[in-house]
């Protein structure tokens, strides 16, 4: 079956966090032979794939698990432009665009995932047998 | 018929969830929604009723035997068996 | 139980049950739905519990420094977005009727909105 999981849960926020969840039902959905056919994150989600974040030792750490999960299953991952620039997530583009001499910006989106608009979120829930909603 | 997330102990949240849920729908506990289970016990008679084992055990919790707790799994077989998903938080 | 016949069906269905300005999921729920009306999607928007307080007319943000909401909202027909439920219970609880609204929705019961869901292919939850 082909899911798409939108994610809105940062690994650390006021809510307890359901990023941890997304995570691991999407390990879990994958290995039992199932499909992802996009992850998107959303809102407070896109701190999920912020490369800036550190991780204190021997903690799980989130946003390199997604990636790697990414980067294993080739799976399709899209940050939605408008909520990661809000919240300070960047690819090298929007860096480029957006740095000033007096704005020092960091391009500290994870490979593997890609910023774009809520066009790729309306697609993935027409494309999908299933959409679920991690928040 | 709709598997209904609840992800949060929000009040408002189950409070919406429970007015419209039919009684063949299927209402999966994760996060802190399982906090839910633990404070109302009338929930846990309500038939269908799921949560995820490694959050229950993760914030000590014992709940009503009626609750089928469950693994990450049976939660993808149930939102496959389940359509549409509905998340409340 | 409602007959099923009579209540529509919609491949992309929109639940809103924040309120406008206390978190950002109002704000971004509402940018999710004006992206599927300019994907002429076949969808319906649910205001229920706190995000009936999204529909809530005279919303003047301009000393709260914010962006208005209600502005935002009332683009939505303009998108071909004309399906918009309110729950009607939640409006009793809020002492709220649809004259205080700015956009027209039509109230619906909580199994009315049980069916709507169990009968769309997709739910957003905002």
């Amino acid at each position: 079956m082909l899911f798409t999981l939108v994610i809105h849960a940062a690994p650390h926020s006021l809510l307890g966090s359901t990023a941890y969840n997304a995570y691991q039902f999407a390990q879990c959905l994958l290995q039992e032979g199932h499909s992802i056919h996009r992850l998107f994150f959303y809102g407070e989600g896109v701190h999920n794939l912020n490369a800036q974040a550190i991780t204190p030792q021997g903690e799980f750490d989130l946003p390199a698990a997604w990636q790697a999960l990414i980067t294993q299953y080739q799976l399709d991952s899209v940050v939605c432009i408008a909520a990661a620039l809000r919240r300070g997530v960047l690819d090298d583009n929007e860096q480029r665009r957006h740095q000033t001499a007096q704005r020092a910006l960091a391009n500290n989106l994870l490979d593997g995932s890609e910023l774009s608009g809520l066009g790729q979120l309306i697609d993935a829930t027409a494309h999908s047998d299933r959409t679920i909603t991690f928040a | 018929m709709t598997l209904h997330i609840v992800s949060q102990n929000n009040p408002l949240a189950l409070k919406n969830c429970l007015a419209v849920a039919a009684a063949d729908d299927a209402l999966m506990f994760i996060n802190d929604g399982v906090y839910a289970l633990a404070t109302h016990a009338a929930l846990a008679k309500r038939p269908l009723i799921y949560a995820l084992e490694e959050d229950i055990k993760a914030r000590g919790l014992t709940l009503s035997q009626t609750v089928n707790r469950i693994h990450y799994r049976q939660f993808v077989a149930l939102s496959c068996e389940y359509n549409p998903v509905q998340s409340w938080y | 139980m409602e007959a099923q016949t009579h209540i529509a069906q919609y491949d992309l269905l929109f639940i809103f049950s924040h309120s406008p300005y206390g978190s950002s999921l109002g704000r971004e729920g509402l940018e999710a739905a004006l992206a599927a009306g300019a994907f002429d999607q076949n969808m319906a928007i649910i205001f229920m519990g706190e995000g009936l307080w999204q529909l809530k007319s005279e919303q003047d943000t301009a000393s709260a420094q914010r962006k208005n909401h209600q502005k935002m909202t009332s683009a939505l027909p303009m998108f071909g977005i004309d399906a918009l439920y309110a729950q009607a219970s939640g409006l009793d609880e809020r002492q709220l009727d649809l004259s205080d609204f700015y956009l027209a929705a039509k109230p619906v019961s909580d199994a009315t909105i049980g069916v709507l869901i169990r009968q769309a292919k997709q739910v957003l939850s905002f």
